[in-house]
């Protein structure tokens, strides 16, 4: 298997405990970097009165980040007004606000070493809509800009900036889309199998979370060295449709 | 071993990316319209823009490696067409570009693998946007990326992907030759780029290997951006 070249770099991967986050840790272990997790119980991203000094303070026990992924996510499921204001609170703090204040917190030790790479980890709902996905589907346009635009403002201090937009993924949380959708609306979202949703994908399956990190690998490892300002989908050819 | 084919692959990017594809182990087969100055004993002499030579080049392939792993439609050629000039020169740019990447994405398709074939189209960041002097390329490039997509599609149920990247200024003679055209250095084009310098062929051919990768297999129908930035630019 080719290497990534990741070892000696040190990194923060949000949302680790998650299915697609559990990879990303895995696989950036085993190519040899230095893995700091950030997730509940131990690590509230939602807490964002407190988040920047305890970010402060993980990254001043750790030493210098060379790769932030930005993870983390929650979704809700409803349209504008299905979607009460503080539902929408909650997906922002932890989508796009937890995102925000972990570049914050590195950005600084990056641009003074002159070398850096961040990956946020978006959706193909970055790309393209939803149903009933107002306020999930707004945080991952969100955090896709973001990226666009601190790209820009970093890349001649040697930080790249980019992000990845999965389709489907094989994960706890996307079962639990499924069953949900069935169920809050079967006129719909009549079949809650797998088999359904699969079919609508080009390639006719859900993404591995191990695909997903072979992604934040290469756009965090050297060989993307000129890639920065990307939204790049892993989605088996979806948003190709 | 695993076989590779790279169209316009004796300079500039396609030869940046046969070197990476020898190292990583793939037999590589280099095709241009003449041969290279050291000589190949993997290349074969093909104009993409005829339909007779690349069959001609697919049966060789067939006839001396039996099958083909990787498809790289890297050959095409570039240049500023005047409105006001003859049309030879926009059928030239379409030609090479868009129609040599569909004969030989069309030739490929019985010899590729199911489940482990890859195609990937060089496109460019032409592809994606527009400059004003350059309409037959900027063409050609989108044409080539929404062709790109299409075949994805089409190819997503045997379990070829295809691909497209799309590279800004990279450092090979073409684009010093356009730097000539444009009247300008490779500084000051170096400086229109946010991340402040050019690519190299190394990095194009760094992505191509990612794309090649069992674990990339669910990547399709994307055009990749490698340059540096300049799309997040408005």
């Amino acid at each position: 298997m080719l290497n990534f070249g990741l070892s000696g770099r040190r990194a923060i991967v949000t949302g680790h405990r998650g299915g697609i986050g559990a990879a990303i840790a895995r696989v950036l272990t085993q190519d040899g970097a230095e893995v700091i997790g950030l997730d509940l119980p131990d690590f509230d991203l939602a807490d964002t009165a407190t988040l920047e000094a305890r970010l402060a303070a993980v990254i001043e026990a750790s030493g210098p980040i060379d790769i932030l992924v930005n993870n983390a996510g929650i979704t809700v499921l409803g349209s504008v007004t299905e979607t009460p204001l503080h539902e929408v609170e909650q997906v922002f703090r932890v989508n796009f606000l937890a995102a925000y204040a972990t570049m914050r917190a590195v950005i600084p030790g990056m641009a003074a070493r002159g070398k850096g790479a961040i990956v946020n980890i978006a959706s193909d709902q970055a790309l393209i809509g939803k149903q009933v996905s107002a306020a999930y589907g707004a945080s991952k346009g969100a955090i896709a800009q973001l990226s666009r635009s601190a790209a820009l403002d970093w890349a001649k201090q040697g930080i790249r900036v980019n992000c990845i937009a999965p389709g489907s993924t094989d994960t706890g949380m996307l079962r639990m889309v499924i069953g949900n959708l069935a169920q809050q609306y079967p006129d719909r979202y009549p079949v809650s199998s797998a088999d359904f949703y699969k079919a609508g994908v080009p390639l006719g399956r859900f993404a591995e979370p191990e695909e997903i990190a072979n992604a934040v690998a290469f756009l965090a490892s050297d060989a993307a060295s000129f890639i920065t300002g990307i939204v790049m989908p892993v989605d088996g050819g979806g948003t190709a449709q | 071993m695993k076989t590779a084919l790279v169209t316009g692959g004796t300079r500039g990017i396609g030869r940046g990316i046969v070197e990476r594809l020898r190292r990583d182990g793939y037999r590589t087969i280099v095709t241009a319209r003449r041969p290279p100055s050291t000589p190949d004993d993997d290349f074969i002499v093909c104009d993409v823009t005829s339909n007779a030579s690349v069959k001609t080049l697919f049966s060789k392939i067939k006839q001396h490696h039996g099958g083909l792993d990787v498809l790289i439609n890297n050959a095409g050629t570039a240049g500023a067409n005047a409105l006001d000039a003859d049309d030879d020169l926009w059928h030239a740019i379409v030609a090479s570009n868009l129609n040599g990447t569909y004969y030989c994405c069309k030739a490929a398709l019985p010899l590729l693998p199911d489940g482990t074939g890859r195609i990937v189209n060089m496109a460019s960041v032409l592809g994606l946007r527009g400059v004003p002097d350059q309409t037959a390329y900027c063409a050609a490039k989108h044409a080539v990326v929404g062709f790109t997509r299409s075949l994805a599609l089409a190819l997503a149920p045997r379990g070829i992907t295809v691909n497209a990247l799309c590279p800004g200024w990279v450092d090979t003679p073409m684009a010093h030759q356009r730097f000539g055209e444009l009247g300008i250095t490779p500084e000051q084009a170096a400086a229109g780029v946010p991340t402040g310098r050019i690519a190299t062929p190394a990095e194009i051919a760094d992505a191509v290997a990612w794309l090649l990768r069992p674990e990339s297999r669910g990547v399709t129908g994307h055009a990749l951006p490698i340059e540096g930035g300049g799309l997040a630019l408005p």
